[in-house]
């Protein structure tokens, strides 16, 4: 009865089955091979069927190859399904804030122009809020020499007393009369200070989305 | 008649690998045996289905195969339960049971007439 497995319809078999089980890691197809060719073996040395029944209880190869990908889900899916991830919002660099906060203050000295670059930097940045950009353009209009001049010599006020004592005039506070020099120079720190705040919070919120 | 087919492999998919553990679970099983039984109780329509399906079980650590002699001379492959299989199997026949029941409970209450 051994031979029977032998025959060209069990071996034309197996050979279709072979070349649909191709694609699978060898490993598996040979296991899947070996107990299909055993059960063929099997069932002819009991003798009950026929080879041609035999062969039409397994099923065509096709079917095998459908059993064997209905229970074999792919492997994409047998990974752990990952947390969606949140689309990546454009957030700016820390390079961006420290720029900003350096030409907030100071730009004004670089061309002037450098004051606009660090504007334009508060505003198309993404890590301060907007009460906080505001904040940062009124403290002070032109960073530093915009504070000193609100300090010293503001243009709208007459840098000369109607006494005609300059001395005082300049020295004291037009904006503020009696601030005195110590008060403008914590008015001349604002721009500092406005700049450090919004370096620590811009630093703070690197890693998520204000 | 298609309808049926259909149910009837959905519901299949769902519970062969177990009925195949429970099959094992009885004593060790030839795989020939184990295609047969199955057949006859109408739960694997292509007998060679069966084997991808041992060999995922056996890769799962939940059935171990070992070598005899057979009577025809040529080592057999036996098919055994480990005991992952065995937790494996009373987990399924636990929710099986509360899942048929409800099911059964289900399907009695709109058949029956009362909701």
């Amino acid at each position: 009865m051994k031979h029977a497995t032998d025959s060209p319809e069990v071996g034309n078999y197996l050979a279709a089955l072979e070349a649909r089980l191709a694609h699978l890691p060898a490993d598996q197809s040979e296991e899947i091979l070996f107990g299909v060719r055993e059960h063929i073996a099997e069932a002819m040395a009991r003798g009950s069927q026929s080879t041609a029944e035999v062969i039409a209880s397994l099923g065509s190869p096709d079917d095998v190859l459908t059993g064997y990908l209905a229970d074999t889900p792919p492997p994409v899916l047998q990974q752990p399904i990952a947390p969606p991830t949140a689309p990546q919002n454009y957030q700016s660099s820390t390079l961006w804030v420290v720029a900003t906060v350096i030409l907030l203050p100071f730009g004004v000295f670089l061309a002037g122009i450098g004051y606009l670059f660090g504007l334009a930097g508060l505003w198309m940045g993404t890590r301060w809020k907007l009460w906080e950009k505001i904040m940062g353009t009124l403290l002070f209009p032109g960073g530093m020499l915009g504070a000193f001049h609100a300090t010293f010599m503001p243009f709208w006020v007459a840098p000369v007393s109607v006494r005609g004592d300059t001395a005082e005039a300049t020295i004291s506070n037009p904006v503020l009369p009696g601030m005195g020099l110590i008060a403008g120079v914590a008015m001349m720190c604002l721009p500092i200070i406005v700049a450090v705040y919004l370096l620590v919070v811009g630093l703070r919120r690197g890693g998520k989305q204000p | 008649m298609v309808l049926n087919d259909t149910v009837s492999t959905n519901l299949r998919k769902g519970v062969l690998e177990y009925c195949v553990l429970a099959l094992i679970g009885r004593g060790e099983m030839y795989g020939l045996d184990i295609a047969n039984g199955l057949q006859r109780r109408g739960l694997l329509t292509s007998e060679g289905t069966l084997y991808p399906l041992l060999a995922r079980l056996r890769r799962n650590g939940l059935v171990e195969t070992s070598w005899r002699e057979s009577a025809q001379g040529a080592p057999r492959r036996y098919y055994t339960l480990t005991a992952t299989g065995q937790e494996s199997l009373t987990a399924f026949a636990s929710i099986w049971e509360t899942f048929s029941t409800a099911v059964s409970d289900t399907l009695d209450s709109s058949t029956g007439g009362t909701p």
